[in-house]
């Protein structure tokens, strides 16, 4: 127990205090987003804060380079994420659908980002054990950093702006990197044309990961039937044809690996597999009826394309478990993080 | 020049985005009455938004002695409506409702 004339006043906790106070909070303590902090995250990007990094009209808003620097301060991110956070509002600047989705839609979607390249290193990122948090300092700031920018900068804050019916904990953060030394498959931003020594970031409006636990399964193909069943389960085949990100644990990736299954494999063996006729989607109440004459033969499918399945490995060793991240129709973008300097 | 806040003599760096600029614009004096106006309705292209949105147009024409309801398209739910839109029914219609279905 420590006596009350042992605790001294302080100004920064007072601070935070402060910040809760003017609304500049999504609910935990944030960093306060002091000149000096500001202007070291700034400067290691080479920018001088007036930037026009993103603008949304419909707020009649414009959020500068300092803006988004206080925001990814008061997110507890170091400078060197910065580059990661400006690359992302910037590709959000261009798609501005993800944005007004992200920060107003009924169903409380989030933004993922998922980090492939050396600067996964660089920000010690975390592609292991508890992949979506809690734990890592980048993975938990870089996301929440875009959170704030939405809240603070476009005040998409509950009840206001953002009209989420139920909100969504990944909110506070969806943001991981790919373990791409330990998969049997290349990385996901090679397969998206990039190359190997690139640091790029892939960019979607994303829902809730949705775990599935496979642990008796002994073949690839068993566990990609699990992963079919759950994606056409109502809560998610509402959506199909659609895209989806996901994320197999190291201990599927290797049956899968060992199995032969590649990239292209999984994904069109996920499309002819996760499909659900349009009579019982109507019947769920997940698709408009009324049910008409043949409804029960239109299949709709997981994914019009193969590429629409982003596949990732990621996650600790010690179980069987993989995750689907519902990805919307938002065409998903992968964009290289530019580094001054490099 | 950085948008600032003083808290507790420490000055802290304004984490809100800039003002857009608002362009001229005045309101129209609004209609002592809808008898002979045309009324435009804004539909946000989710499902059954026409549906609600033209049966209230029927019923506030047949209270209201409206000449005309005219229904306007959004395109996009999550998408602000297209200037040619807006333009047509600036030149369209005496009044105008944004309607929302979902």
């Amino acid at each position: 127990m420590v006596s009350s004339d042992a605790i001294e006043f302080s100004d920064t906790v007072e601070i935070i205090e402060e910040c809760y106070r003017l609304g500049w909070s999504d609910g935990l303590p944030v960093v306060p987003p002091v000149e000096y902090k500001v202007r070291e995250m700034l400067e290691l990007s080479g920018m001088t804060g007036e930037e026009e990094i993103i603008t949304f009209e419909m707020r009649r808003r414009v959020l500068t380079a300092e803006n988004a620097a206080a925001n990814a301060v008061m997110a507890g991110c170091l400078p060197e994420y910065f580059p990661v956070l400006t690359t992302a509002l910037r590709t959000l600047d261009e798609e501005k659908n993800y944005v007004n989705m992200a920060a107003s839609s009924t169903s409380s979607p989030a933004i993922l980002m998922i980090v492939n390249g050396p600067i996964r290193h660089t920000l010690e990122m975390n592609s292991r054990d508890g992949i979506f948090g809690p734990g890592n300092r980048a993975n938990a700031c870089l996301g929440r950093a875009v959170r704030l920018c939405f809240m603070n900068g476009f005040e998409a804050r509950p009840g206001i702006l953002d009209r989420g019916t139920l909100g969504n904990p990944s909110k506070y953060t969806l943001t991981f990197a790919e373990n791409e030394e330990d998969s049997p498959w290349e990385p996901l931003h090679v397969s998206r044309g990039f190359r190997p020594e690139d640091s790029c970031v892939t960019i979607a409006v994303a829902y809730s990961p949705i775990t599935v636990n496979n642990a008796y399964g002994q073949t690839g193909e068993v566990i990609l039937a699990s992963v079919a069943d759950t994606l056409k389960s109502a809560s998610l085949a509402w959506r199909f044809p659609a895209q989806w990100a996901l994320v197999f644990g190291p201990e599927h990736a290797i049956t899968l690996g060992d199995d032969g299954w590649t990239r292209r494999d999984m994904q069109e063996y996920l499309i002819e597999n996760a499909a659900r006729p349009q009579a019982e989607l109507i019947r769920l109440g997940v698709a408009q009826g009324p049910e008409r004459e043949g409804d029960d033969q239109i299949l709709r499918r997981c994914s019009r394309e193969p590429d629409d399945i982003l596949i990732v490995m990621g996650g600790g060793t010690g179980g069987r478990n993989s995750a689907i991240i519902d990805t919307t129709n938002y065409q998903i973008r992968t964009r290289r993080i530019e580094v001054a300097g490099s | 020049m950085a948008d600032t806040v003083m808290v507790k003599n420490v000055r802290l760096v304004n984490p809100a985005g800039l003002e857009l600029p608002v362009g001229d614009f005045r309101l129209n004096d609004r209609p002592n009455s809808l008898e002979g106006k045309t009324l435009g309705l804004l539909e946000n292209s989710k499902a059954n938004s026409d549906k609600v949105l033209n049966e209230l147009g029927r019923m506030l024409q047949e209270k209201y002695g409206l000449k005309e309801v005219r229904m306007f398209n959004k395109h996009s739910a999550s998408l602000p409506t297209k200037p040619e839109v807006i333009e047509d029914m600036l030149n369209g219609v005496d009044v105008l409702i944004t309607g929302v279905g979902d």
